[in-house]
């Protein structure tokens, strides 16, 4: 069994606290999911402000009615598109201009140990900002949330194939402009993400 | 060679003075920096206060609606038997003026009595029909006021 089916398996169980307890147990659903959910909603929307707007909607959404995500076949996933559709509503409502490469909205956090890797990580945040969102909301599932592309076309309503040709795109353009403009001492592939890409392909 | 097949080959970058990163190594850095962004210290309590406010307002519009039925059921019951008692009332009322008058004839031309004792007949019958719809046994055994007038 898959981290997804694991962690689909622990969201299942918090709806269904909800659903017993009220929207005090939404407590728990926010500390395991929050952090996963307002990063993939940056991607949408491309500001902090409008993806925790996003969140929280979707989030109040789920306890008011927390059998719908307890029902549901994969409740992660299921979460996850919640989560696109309030992003893409309040894009569409906020068309504001945004500087691409400003990460000024972000709210971010590293450790003693990570200083000298803070500029990579804003190279990678500024890098993800430039793709179209299509792209960019492929990768961020592809690689934080570890889906396969079945599932990534399940959560996006694309085919598998579309969404395998939206990530070599994304990764293309992710290597030239990381490229550019990262030191040479990148980090090292780590096993788990050192699949090929291959479009059509699932992990 | 174009900067598309620069990137697809790892070869050098046609515009940049270094080459592309291959892709797992973007994948790595990439995943490393997922963890970098994380949500404001005042999202927690405002999505559980929406999501408190929320119910609390589904559940006021529940004990809203639950009260409007039962009111609606109230009215409508008491509609109803209102309507009922007045119909019961109307039919149980002593006849007056044209209709006490044109009794009074019909029960003089019957009987041949005088104007006063048909009247006095008639409001004997009535009485012992008001009786009679109560469910009195007793008054429905007591003689009308032809039979008391025979005996």
């Amino acid at each position: 069994m898959d981290s997804s089916h694991t962690f689909s398996r622990c969201i299942r169980e918090s709806a269904e606290r909800i659903a017993e307890s009220g929207p005090a147990a939404l407590a728990g659903l926010y500390d395991l999911a929050a952090r996963r959910l307002v990063r993939y909603a940056i991607a949408i929307t491309r500001n902090q402000h409008d993806a925790e707007d996003a969140v929280q909607a979707a989030l109040v959404r789920v306890a008011d009615s927390p059998r719908l995500l307890g029902r549901a076949d994969q409740p992660w996933p299921y979460l996850l598109r919640m989560v696109r559709n309030e992003s893409l509503v309040i894009l569409r409502r906020k068309r504001r201009w945004t500087s691409l490469v400003n990460l000024a909205d972000l709210l971010t956090r590293r450790g003693v140990d990570e200083v000298e890797r803070e500029e990579t990580y804003r190279q990678v945040w500024a890098a993800l900002r430039t793709l179209p969102t299509e792209q960019s909301e492929v990768v961020v599932l592809k690689i934080w949330e570890s889906m396969t592309f079945l599932q990534i076309a399940e959560v996006l309503d694309a085919s598998p194939s579309t969404v395998a040709s939206r990530y070599r795109y994304a990764m293309e353009k992710l290597a030239r402009s990381l490229g550019r403009s990262m030191p040479s001492d990148a980090p090292q592939a780590s096993p788990l993400l050192s699949s090929p890409l291959r479009p059509g392909g699932g992990r | 060679m174009t900067d598309h097949d620069a990137g697809r080959d790892g070869s050098t970058d046609a515009r940049g003075d270094r080459e592309p990163l291959d892709i797992t190594a973007i994948e790595a850095m990439i995943a490393a920096s997922g963890d970098y962004v994380f949500p404001s210290d005042d999202l927690r309590p405002r999505v559980l206060e929406a999501a408190r406010e929320r119910f609390c307002l589904r559940r006021t519009w529940w004990h809203l609606a639950g009260a409007m039925v039962a009111a609606t059921l109230c009215v409508c019951c008491g509609v109803s038997l209102s309507n009922r008692l007045q119909a019961r009332a109307e039919s149980a009322a002593m006849p007056r003026g044209q209709e006490l008058d044109r009794r009074i004839v019909d029960r003089g031309a019957e009987s041949g009595e005088s104007r006063d004792w048909a009247l006095a007949e008639i409001v004997g019958d009535w009485r012992d029909e008001l009786a009679g719809r109560v469910g009195d046994g007793e008054a429905n055994s007591r003689p009308t006021a032809t039979n008391r007038r025979t005996e």
